[in-house]
């Protein structure tokens, strides 16, 4: 009897370490993606939001690592959507700078900077240096949002999610209106 | 640590039993740039923070602008009947009740309805004048349609659901637009607002309109034909949102609206009525490092002449003050809490302008004091759970001077109410959101039923005294429900399922005959609302609709409840018997170039539903099952100017869907102009 009252409690273990186990892959967060598009164009949605208006001629930079073929192929792909037809909000006309993660001197005259992949390694860096310049950083990589480094963390698909590090943009000074805060999950 | 501070979060809040949000952001919300951002309709009214409808811990649907022009109508409750679980009530041109998951009545008292967040809700008989609302048609940026109690989460007389429209901001929105239309039945009718932007820090906006036309020219019961108003309405409305710096935004608001109508009234009779409202408002909204602050305030003045079945010509001055202040704010990542407070000051005064009714001094005051707060736990990025919870202290008094033959010798009492929400949102997947919530609403006594007395002869020797119940108890609504929502990408679609069971506690019936005595030689006949008893319903919605990239849209539903009534409620409300079981809508729609087209095809089962013949015998009268159908074709003229043919009830030339008159086929043509 008292083997079997062991063996049903290690069975109700099991089975609740399994449940747990399921319920955290079903509400693990969304997975890093190559910045496309509709993450482009969610991105200057959020610029309206910001409580000092950008307008005008805006230096936007576009952040990777030139050691990795796939974040350099995503930076010149981001690029060349930014030049195309592009809707920007606004009078703000985009001037869309390539800043290699070894060359963050480059970023200098950007307002706001967008994360390629193949950049965990550089988010400290990538951080200090746009934090110093009050540039509002955006990635869909959500760990760099996670870890305070960005401010901003873009999913556009199936529906679109904002998330925001409050840490990230209080140090950056970048400040939103208060209603935005709400709406997007603090991370 | 931060476990502690919840702690006495929590603490607070109990201890302080504040519990109430209401939707005082007023037009201070840049719905635009969210609902472009997030590509879906974003409200803030149901927990204060922004959020899609499918993330809102309550049964919510949202009506875009643009199924609202393409619905063709000019009357909110006929597009707002496309949800389902809506149930209209139309017993004239503009007469028109709203039943939430049956519960259909004249006057109804179980919605609660708001333009902007400002009441528009009358608390004399606690009703909706649809025909009265100050609001153009093409300035509603949306409708929200929340189903089920939620006192806690919008205020009092949420008891069955809300009505929630939105308009254009005059600082986020550049609404500039015109209307002008003919129609059958000689309706005529022109809409404009203009909107003025005072560079960035502000803008004003101007919206105006009338609509005159004929009645039906449905044939009435025999001493019913004398009401016979014909259909009126003219409104004008201004407001005006100014940053006066980046973190502080005040905003104003007067209305102006006069109707004339005639239709169902509370006794289940057919009455004219002419109501003439107005109100001013203003507020701010203030970003601090406490949260954001908004301060809310209005004052509604509604007059209405009646000529009542039994009782001509009577006179009733509505005032309602309201105040409110609320703070929302984050503590940590995962809360987000809103509290607030509020004070309400209703009154109303009734005489009557003629020699029949007893012209009378009773003047009922009632303060109402509330307090509110909700907090959204966002436990992960896929489970949130939303507690609310509200109490209203409500003072009555007699501020004029009672006859002497009135029965009730003191109306002075108060009401203490308690209300409450809670709702479990998990989005479990991407595409697949689940919800469970439970709302325990409140139905406060309308003013009338709360205390005014007004005595009338029908026939020599015989006089209705109609008196005020102190002794009324609020219906309490207890609603539990659950809803599945699925993402159908493959097929551009979306499913919603919701199933729920509801309970109201002590419903209160209109005015009833309950004793008579002899005064001065005359029999007089004492009438008074009454706590009848409780009424149950369950019942279930599904839902599919969507669109394709080829300018196809559909939106096909199916509504099913049941509702049982105590005896006493079937006698005098008749919950049970008017609730159709079964409802099916289909809306589709195409867009080709220039030109749209939409229909939108309703099957409604029979219901009986009370009806009152010349104030003194209730009958419960059948309604057969009936079909109907609208439908609208608009042509792009050019960028600015849309041409459009719409129509309602096309399927027969008369359409009989309650025991009031029956309704008749009407065709419009329309031409828009945004500017």
């Amino acid at each position: 009897m008292g083997n079997s009252g062991q063996a049903g409690r290690l069975c109700m273990r099991n089975m609740l370490m399994l449940t747990v186990f399921a319920l955290s892959l079903i509400v693990s967060m969304p997975s890093l993606a190559a910045t496309d598009k509709a993450d482009l164009l969610v991105s200057m949605k959020i610029l309206p939001l910001l409580a000092k208006k950008i307008t005008g001629p805006t230096s936007f930079a576009i952040i990777y690592n030139p050691a990795d073929t796939g974040s350099s192929e995503e930076a010149k792909g981001i690029k060349a959507i930014l030049e195309g037809n592009f809707e920007t909000p606004g009078n703000i006309k985009l001037i869309s700078v390539l800043v290699p993660v070894n060359n963050l001197g480059l970023i200098a005259d950007s307002r706001m900077a967008i994360l390629t992949s193949g950049l965990k390694d550089y988010y400290e860096e990538i951080s200090k240096i746009s934090i110093g310049k009050n540039i509002l950083t955006m990635s869909t990589d959500l760990a760099c949002v996670r870890a305070g480094k960005c401010v901003i963390g873009i999913v556009s698909k199936p529906m679109v999610d904002i998330y925001y590090s409050k840490a990230a943009a209080d140090t950056a000074n970048i400040v939103f209106s208060q209603i935005f805060t709400l709406l997007a999950k603090q991370m | 640590m931060k476990r502690y501070r919840i702690v006495h979060v929590l603490a607070f809040l109990a201890t302080s039993a504040l519990v109430m949000p209401r939707c005082a952001y007023g037009q201070v919300v840049d719905y635009s740039s969210f609902e472009s951002l997030y590509g879906q309709p974003i409200t803030v009214n149901a927990t204060g923070t922004p959020q899609r409808s499918s993330d809102v811990p309550a049964n919510m649907t949202i009506i875009t602008a643009e199924e609202i022009r393409q619905s063709g109508s000019r009357n909110i409750p006929e597009i707002i009947s496309r949800v389902p679980g809506l149930d209209i009530l139309r017993s004239s041109v503009n007469m028109y009740d709203l039943g939430v998951r049956g519960y259909q009545q004249p006057f109804q008292p179980r919605l609660l309805v708001l333009i902007d967040g400002r009441q528009v809700f009358n608390d004399d008989y606690s009703r909706t004048e649809w025909g009265n609302l100050p609001v153009n048609v093409d300035d509603i940026r949306q409708i929200e349609v929340i189903k089920g109690a939620n006192s806690a989460l919008f205020g009092s007389n949420a008891a069955g659901g809300v009505i929630n429209i939105i308009t254009y901001s005059p600082l986020y929105d550049n609404n500039k637009t015109a209307n002008v239309s003919y129609g059958t039945q000689n309706t005529k009718s022109g809409d404009a607002t203009f909107t003025q932007h005072l560079g960035e820090w502000g803008g004003v906006k101007v919206s105006a309109g009338a609509m005159g036309g004929d009645n039906f020219d449905t044939s009435k019961p025999p001493g019913e034909s004398r009401f016979d108003n014909k259909p009126q309405h003219q409104y004008a409305s201004s407001n005006g949102v100014f940053g006066l710096n980046s973190d502080l935004k005040a905003n104003f608001e007067v209305t102006y609206s006069n109707s004339k109508q005639e239709g169902a009234d509370l006794g289940y009779n057919l009455q004219n009525s002419v109501d003439t409202n107005y109100s001013i408002r203003g507020g701010f909204s203030w970003q601090t490092p406490y949260g954001l602050v908004i301060n809310n305030n209005y004052f509604n003045h509604d007059y209405e002449l009646a000529d009542f079945s039994l009782t001509p010509h009577l006179n009733s001055l509505v005032d309602l003050y309201t105040s409110s202040l609320e703070d929302q704010f984050r503590i940590g990542k995962e809360n987000t809490f809103r509290l607030a407070i509020e004070y309400r000051r209703k009154s109303i005064n009734q005489s009557a302008d003629n020699s029949v009714v007893q012209p009378q001094n009773d003047k009922l005051d009632d303060d109402v004091y509330a307090a509110s707060a909700t907090w959204l736990w966002q436990i992960n990025d896929k489970l949130s759970w939303t507690n609310a919870a509200r109490v209203d202290h409500s003072a009555i008094h007699e501020g004029g001077t009672l006859d002497p033959n009135s029965f009730v010798k003191d109306y002075d009492h108060s009401i203490n109410a308690f209300s409450g929400n809670s709702g479990l949102v998990y989005r479990a997947a991407d595409l697949d959101t689940f919800r469970l919530t439970y709302g325990r609403g409140i139905q406060l006594p309308s003013m009338i039923q709360n205390g005014v007395w007004f005595a009338t002869p029908i026939v020599p020797g015989v006089v209705v005294n109609v008196e005020g119940n102190p002794a009324l108890k609020p219906t309490i609504i207890d609603n539990y429900e659950f809803n599945y929502e699925r993402g159908l990408p493959d097929i551009g679609s979306t499913v919603k399922w919701s199933v729920y069971y509801e309970t109201s506690k002590d419903s209160i019936s209109p005015p009833r005959p309950i004793s008579s005595s002899f005064i001065n030689g005359n029999v007089w006949l004492l009438e008074q609302a009454l706590n009848v008893g409780d009424s149950h319903s369950i019942g279930s919605e599904i839902e599919l609709m969507g669109k394709s990239q080829n300018g196809f849209r559909w939106d096909a539903s199916y509504s099913w409840a049941s509702v049982s009534d105590a005896q006493a409620v079937a006698n005098t409300l008749g919950y049970e018997e008017s609730t159709p079981v079964s409802h099916f809508r289909v809306l589709l729609g195409y867009t080709t170039g220039p030109w749209e087209l939409d229909t939108n095809g309703q099957l409604v089962t029979s219901k009986d539903m009370l009806r009152n013949f010349q104030g003194t015998s209730y009958v419960n009268t059948p309604t057969a099952g009936y079909t109907s159908l609208s439908a609208r074709i608009g042509y792009k003229l050019t960028d600015e100017f849309t041409l459009s043919l719409s129509g309602t009830n096309l399927a027969q030339a008369y359409t009989q869907n309650s025991p009031y008159p029956a309704i008749e086929r009407q065709v419009f043509l329309g031409l828009t102009g945004h500017f």
